[in-house]
């Protein structure tokens, strides 16, 4: 029997009003921002100017060398970062998840540092390291008779010292997942696998890799996302130089948002990101998403 | 019961996002720059005498060279003794940090939540003047005044004739030199010290730095920064005076610091870094790490100093971040030796137009008290550090660097504060002086992308 419009209603409504409060705030400060950056996005909106422009915003940028070198210089931190951390961190996460808790917990805590510490503090710490005046990375490496390097001055080195800082940074997560994730299959499994007499090659490929998948695709994402955003240590440590070597989107939305005060420009700067972050994602998506469970 | 108090709960939440919906749509209209005028007043009812206006003055930390009081200590005084005077007039004061407070009173004025008064430099306060948020301060800064200041100085404070800067002190950036380590070395005959104004040649300079790079010492000569646009204008004012170039045409209209003299001077300036004369990572090196290593004695001449430095130099060595040593102030070097071009760092207030004449007035009143009244006047230009503008104010240091430094005013020259749109001029200077220090580009082509891009800025809207 088909219920009534008000009888629906009597079931719908404390769902929703449950909702409400958390819908309210979302809508506040995430939906109104998001509709108001993009809306903005086709106004030529300095301190002194609000005018309609349409697409002119986005056609700049697109023929502006610089953004787009910021923007190739993005890719390249994501390119670099993600596989990185992804590698490393399962690679780690493999090795200690059926440790003692003791060196779960110890290893847990020494790679989740960096996320949980200041990103000002670890941006001085990287200074003094890559410092081509003394900093102790020359200092090894002369040690072992190499010239020392002007690691975030030149432009042969500086995308990579930044991308292992931002590794860094980024692995620590990834790592407590992975632990959680493989900590969370059934021991039956690999006793089963065992007694086939699988390698630990087929373990990993059979087992172990199928049942993470889910973790995998979050950390790919939230990673990717992540990368995209770097923005912190190009401000402390590089200014986005030597000649727009190490400038990122981000980077560059915010000289051109609160040291410009081109807020149109900026925010198609975040209008495209936002739509690269998005086609990324969904691909990342149809790529890594699995039914599987356990 | 339960139904009634579900429907209260929906009504309450309904209603509330409507009225956020209506105040979103109300702050739609005020987009733009037409609605820069259609800020609420709040002093509708501070109108007229006696009845209470409140301002609010944010305050870089500027007034620090004052002895055994903290930031902000002078601030709190002076409003506690002007609020005493003008009992109908409350001033809220916010420190603001140098780090990320332009980027605050940009948001500010882009979010109409403006200060009423501002003390800050004319390479940021003649921004705000051209995007006409500022309120005119000829009728502060009068003519008496205006005559006892020098006119290359009041010119920084002026657009098209209006004065919206009410200066207070002047600083020239000039080279420091660590007496003690060349009197260590035996080399301290190489230093103009009894020239007239102390002035040295491009060779003189070299031959310095030679000195310190030959002496043996884990000290480097002296060190360049192009790691950010802080102290950018030093930079150029460096290469300005190697061979008496011009950065900008007269009307302020084009750069032009890609003539043949200013290429010389980059290129001299790329040469020495080559050769080792100044630090390696100029390409990531920044303003404060060159003050800093120079305290450091890592460093033997510093091209950022200024008298000012004095007070800082003593706190970092308070702190224990500093050696103590001493060091004398000489101007830029240039080809001919005579006349040398310098940078001077003015300070002073602005006024924000907050569309509440009683708020202006009494910023303004403000401004007044503290540049202008006995008590305060000769006490606000020592607590900046820097030397009066004032012809009439004198004798306000012993200190011989700062009367030294008082002679270099004369050799002022242009570093294109007034020009529009300034700020967005600077962030086109270090990405292409970092191209040429890594070599990616020549000196003339990172000058002549220089002179493109910056002329570009200069003549945005």
């Amino acid at each position: 029997m088909k219920k009534s419009f008000q009888a629906k209603m009597r079931d719908w409504l404390p769902g929703y009003m449950f909702l409400l409060p958390a819908m309210f705030f979302f809508i506040l400060f995430v939906v109104y921002p998001m509709i108001k950056g993009i809306t903005i996005s086709f106004y030529d909106y300095t301190a002194t100017k609000y005018e309609f422009t349409g697409f002119s915003n986005f056609t700049y940028l697109l023929k502006d060398e610089n953004f787009i070198k910021s923007m190739q210089n993005t890719i390249l931190f994501v390119i670099g970062n993600v596989p990185l951390v992804l590698i490393f961190s399962l690679f780690v996460s493999i090795v200690i998840y059926n440790k003692s808790e003791f060196t779960r917990s110890f290893f847990r805590a020494t790679f989740y540092l960096p996320a949980v510490s200041s990103i000002v503090t670890i941006s001085i710490v990287w200074k003094w390291i890559y410092s081509p005046r003394g900093g102790i990375l020359n200092k090894i490496m002369e040690s072992f008779g190499a010239q020392p390097i002007n690691w975030l001055g030149d432009e042969r080195y500086a995308l990579t010292a930044m991308i292992i800082i931002l590794f860094t940074l980024s692995v620590g997560q990834p790592i407590i997942l992975y632990i959680a994730a493989l900590g969370n299959i059934p021991k039956d499994y690999i006793e089963v696998a065992d007694l086939d007499g699988a390698t630990p090659w087929d373990k990993f490929k059979n087992i172990y890799w199928p049942l993470i998948l889910p973790t995998t695709l979050y950390i790919v994402i939230i990673t990717t996302i992540n990368s995209f955003q770097t923005f912190a240590i190009v401000q402390l440590l590089t200014g986005g130089g030597p000649f727009y070597r190490t400038s990122t989107i981000l980077f560059t939305l915010y000289k051109s948002a609160f040291e410009l005060q081109n807020y149109g420009l900026a925010s198609a700067m975040g209008v495209i990101l936002a739509v690269i972050v998005v086609i990324i994602s969904v691909i990342q998506y149809k790529y890594l998403s699995t039914d599987v469970e356990y | 019961m339960k139904k009634s108090l579900a429907k209260l709960i929906l009504t309450i939440m309904i209603l509330s996002l409507i009225v956020v919906a209506v105040g979103c749509g109300g702050q739609d209209q005020q987009d733009g720059q037409d609605d820069q005028n259609d800020k609420v007043s709040e002093g509708d009812s501070n109108e007229g005498d006696g009845e209470s206006v409140e301002i609010v003055w944010w305050q870089y930390p500027r007034f620090t060279n004052i002895e055994e009081k903290e930031v902000g200590d002078f601030e709190s005084e002076i409003i506690a003794d002007f609020e005493e005077e003008n009992p109908n007039i409350k001033v809220k004061i916010e420190m603001i940090p140098w780090n990320g407070g332009p980027e605050k009173v940009n948001v500010a004025i882009a979010s109409n939540s403006t200060p009423d008064v501002l003390f800050d430099y004319p390479g940021r306060i003649m921004g705000y003047a051209t995007q006409d948020v500022l309120v005119p301060l000829d009728d502060v800064v009068t003519d008496d005044i205006k005559g006892d200041i020098p006119e290359n100085l009041l010119q920084a404070c002026q657009l098209d004739g209006t004065t919206y800067m009410y200066p207070c002190g002047a600083t020239p950036i000039v080279v420091a030199v660590n007496l003690d380590f060349f009197k260590e070395i035996g080399k301290e005959d190489l230093l103009p010290l009894d020239k007239e104004d102390r002035t040295w040649t491009l060779e003189e300079f070299e031959t310095a730095l030679k000195a310190v790079k030959d002496s043996g010492k884990d000290v480097y000569p002296s060190m360049l920064f192009a790691g950010n646009e802080q102290g950018d204008s030093s930079m150029r004012m460096f290469i300005q005076s190697a061979f008496d170039a011009e950065l900008i045409n007269d009307d302020h209209t084009e750069i032009i610091f890609n003539n043949e003299n200013a290429v010389k001077g980059l290129e001299w300036m790329i040469e020495k870094y080559k050769e080792g004369l100044f630090a390696p990572g100029a390409e990531s090196t920044v303003s404060l790490d060159v003050v800093e290593t120079f305290f450091q004695t890592k460093s033997a001449i510093n091209i950022m100093a200024s008298p000012q430095h004095h007070g800082l130099h003593e706190t970092y060595i308070a702190d224990g971040k500093a050696e103590e040593f001493e060091w004398a102030l000489f101007p830029y070097p240039n080809a001919e030796g005579k006349d040398p071009k310098a940078e001077v760092q003015l300070s002073g207030f602005c006024v924000f137009d907050n569309e509440d004449e009683a708020k202006a007035e009494a910023a303004k009143k403000l401004i007044k008290f503290i540049l202008d009244s006995d008590k305060y006047k000769d006490q606000a230009v020592v607590a900046t550090g820097q030397l009066p503008v004032r012809n009439s104010m004198t004798g306000l240091y012993d200190d011989e660097d700062y009367q030294f430094s008082e002679n270099l005013l004369k050799y002022a020259a242009d570093t294109a504060y007034t020009a529009n749109n300034y700020a967005g001029m600077r962030t086109k200077w270090y990405p292409n002086i970092q191209g040429a220090l890594t070599e990616k580009l020549s000196a003339q082509e990172a000058l002549d992308a220089f002179a493109k891009e910056g002329t570009e800025e200069i003549n945005k809207e």
